[in-house]
């Protein structure tokens, strides 16, 4: 019965946010001290998991940038039919796959070491081995140049005597410079070398070597055989590998697919899944921990300040406020503080990670979802912290309050 | 005319026990009606109930028994929802001890004498309402002073734009000059004669026989029961 058709009193969302502000702000000291367990909680957590995905992130990035993109492929057919030919065009071919970054053939030729010799001085060498690698290869191993260049596809085509040679095999040569154009000789074929590379991933053994178009290869000491069994080497994009190497065989002979053995790399996540596990436990039971201490903080000091405020409570009461008004901006003012305690734990974690990472030379990985989470559970934490405080604030007998 | 309309309040019977042990009849049978616009001041010496009958006119408080009509609806059996909107909309109050909030300036004061209203209005506005209700105190110049760097009168007028911010029906004030010299009584007692000459219902509490003097009317509480003075 409302003959006045009095409307029920109200506090808009906005107007609560106003509130829950402007009573935190008026105790700036003791709101952040209040806060602090929540910062601490929420940082701990976001250091260690950011941390944690960070090391295992190290470890996948290299995964990913070698192994999960490297597939190699052999012949691998036992008949008496002959060694796999590998067509001349198998680097175009190759090319033409969705997912390729780069592939070529290489071979070991089978030469006698003493036979290579370094140009003017002509001194023999004992070990060096000889390589045939088609121009495609150079994309797919991804070697360093430090001097000159690789011989491109048409140096294959036409069957240039070009070399490509490790740089530590320039050093024992003593070739410090391709301006003069040194030669090396290997059978007596005078060979001159275009290009020095320095590390070599995919393919560290071209480090040591000389390395000749496979078309020159091919015309001096003939077609890949079974002694000198051909590989195909194959860079992909990232993720593309196990889909490229299913597509491999039919591209290289569309009449037998079993002509070609093909290796995918090794499935990443198995290794991502076992780094440091057990240390990740312990600490995120640490962060829980200063959570919940956090937790008891904010509910601690709410509690003792809603008995401080009991007079304001009694004249909000007065001015129209219902107990739910009360219970939700003495709630609303904890979950601020635990939300913004929150903010300020990610943010001082994601510091630290970042001061870690760059420590360590590590590439710093945060997930979206963590650095979205992180405050979420702040804001849940004291909100929880809050419901005891709101609770009793709720009750509070309004003449009661405003005998104070 | 004043028999077709209401009377701002009208207590019947109404008593109020606070549970013992000992239980305390604090009101006992109050019968007492207030005319709309009528100025009316309760006397009595200190325990004898006068903050209880406040509380009850003020719905903070509920009666043990009898009935209670706030402008001609029976406000006895109101569930806390709808008292709470009677205090919003219909119910201003004046404490002794002021009850402002120390961290907020005159003006937030004042406007959170509306913040529970169930028509929201833009802050700017509601700021504008506020200064000018300040402005009618006689503060125009102190809107953004803490309550903590006002004198005691200049504080109670605070308190006095912000109960009467809304409106209200009917001003309820306990003991609005207790903690006042007689100067800063004077201007407050001044203020409570406007709000009157305006139309407003004022109901003070009081000990001070010159501030029962500016009343139409006074009664006088002792040992819970309620007689007309004069
Ligand atoms: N919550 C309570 N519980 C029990 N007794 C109470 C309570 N509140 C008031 N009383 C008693 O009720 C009686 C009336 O109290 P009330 O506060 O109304 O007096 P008052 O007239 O306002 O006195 P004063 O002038 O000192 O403010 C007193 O005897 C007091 O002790
Ligand atoms: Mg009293």
């Amino acid at each position: 019965m409302r003959p006045w058709a009095i409307e029920p009193s109200r506090l808009t969302l906005r107007q609560l946010i106003a509130e829950c502000a402007s009573s935190l702000v008026a105790r700036p000291g003791r709101s952040a001290l209040t806060a602090l367990g929540v910062v601490l909680g929420v940082g701990t957590f976001v250091t260690v998991v950011g941390l944690a995905n960070t090391a295992s992130g190290q470890i996948s990035s290299a995964f990913d940038a070698l192994s999960a993109t490297t597939v190699t492929a052999t012949d691998a057919r036992v008949s008496d039919s002959g060694p796999f030919p590998y067509p001349s065009d198998t680097d175009a071919r190759l090319a033409r796959l969705h997912g390729i970054v780069g592939a070529g053939t290489i071979w070991h030729l089978d030469v006698s070491p003493d036979q290579v010799g370094a140009g003017p001085t002509a001194e023999t060498l004992s070990t060096a081995d000889v390589y045939a690698v088609s121009a495609g290869a150079w994309r797919a191993v991804q070697p360093r140049v430090t001097q000159g260049r690789f011989y491109d596809a048409f140096a294959d085509r036409a069957r240039q005597r070009v070399a490509v040679i490790g740089a530590a095999l320039a050093k024992r040569l003593g070739i410090t410079t391709l301006t003069t154009q040194p030669a090396i000789t290997i059978q007596d074929v005078p060979f001159t070398v275009v290009g020095v590379i320095s590390s070599s991933v995919r393919d560290p053994e071209l480090l040591l070597s000389v390395s000749i178009p496979r078309g020159t290869a091919q015309a001096l000491w003939g077609s890949p055989g079974a002694k000198t069994a051909a590989t195909v080497v194959v860079a992909t994009r990232n993720g593309a590998a196990s889909q490229v190497a299913g597509e491999i065989p039919a591209a290289l002979d569309p009449t037998d697919e079993h002509a070609i053995s093909v290796t995918p790399p090794p499935d990443p996540r198995s290794l991502r899944d076992q780094v440091g596990n057990d240390l990740n436990a312990l600490l995120v039971v640490l962060a829980l921990i200063c959570l919940a201490v956090g937790a008891v903080g904010i509910a601690n000091t709410t509690l003792v300040g809603v008995v401080e405020r009991t007079a304001e409570i009694g004249l909000r009461r007065a001015l129209g406020a219902r107990p739910r008004h009360i219970g939700a901006q003495i709630m609303g003012e904890s979950a601020v503080l635990g939300g913004v305690g929150g903010l300020v734990g990610t943010s001082a974690g994601i510091l630290v990670i970042l001061a870690v990472s760059l420590a360590r030379h590590w590439t710093a990985v945060m997930s979206p979802q963590l650095a979205l989470l992180a405050p979420a559970i702040g804001l849940g934490v004291g909100s929880i912290a809050g419901l005891y405080p709101a609770s009793r604030a709720a009750r509070i007998e309004p003449t009661e309050a405003l005998r104070r | 005319m004043t028999t077709t309309q209401p009377a701002a309040v009208e207590l019947i019977d109404v008593e109020r026990t606070y549970p013992g042990p000992p239980p305390v009849r604090a009101l006992k049978q109050i019968d007492l009606r207030i005319p709309r616009g009528e100025y009316l001041a309760i006397i009595g010496p200190s325990g004898s109930g006068k903050s209880t009958l406040l509380n009850l006119l003020g719905l903070l408080d509920r009666p043990s028994a009898g009935t209670y009509r706030l402008a001609g609806v029976d406000v006895s059996g109101l569930a806390e929802r709808d008292r709470a909107a009677c205090r919003a909309q219909l119910i201003g109050f004046v404490f002794q001890s002021f009850h402002l909030l120390d961290q907020r300036s005159s003006l937030e004061n004042v406007m959170l004498g509306a913040l529970y209203q169930h028509r929201t209005e833009p802050t700017a506005e509601l700021a504008a309402r506020a200064a000018r209700t300040l402005t009618s105190v006689g503060l125009a110049h102190r809107l953004e002073a803490p309550p903590s760097r006002l004198s005691g009168g200049e504080r109670q007028r605070v308190a006095i734009a912000r109960a009467l911010i809304n409106h209200p029906e009917l001003l309820l004030c306990d003991e609005p000059t207790g903690n006042l010299d007689s100067g800063n009584t004077a201007t407050v007692l001044g203020l409570l004669d406007n709000v009157h000459a305006t139309g407003q219902t004022v109901v003070v509490i009081t000990h001070d026989p010159e501030v029962a003097a500016h009343a139409q009317r006074r009664v006088a509480i002792t040992d819970g029961n309620l007689t007309e003075v004069d």
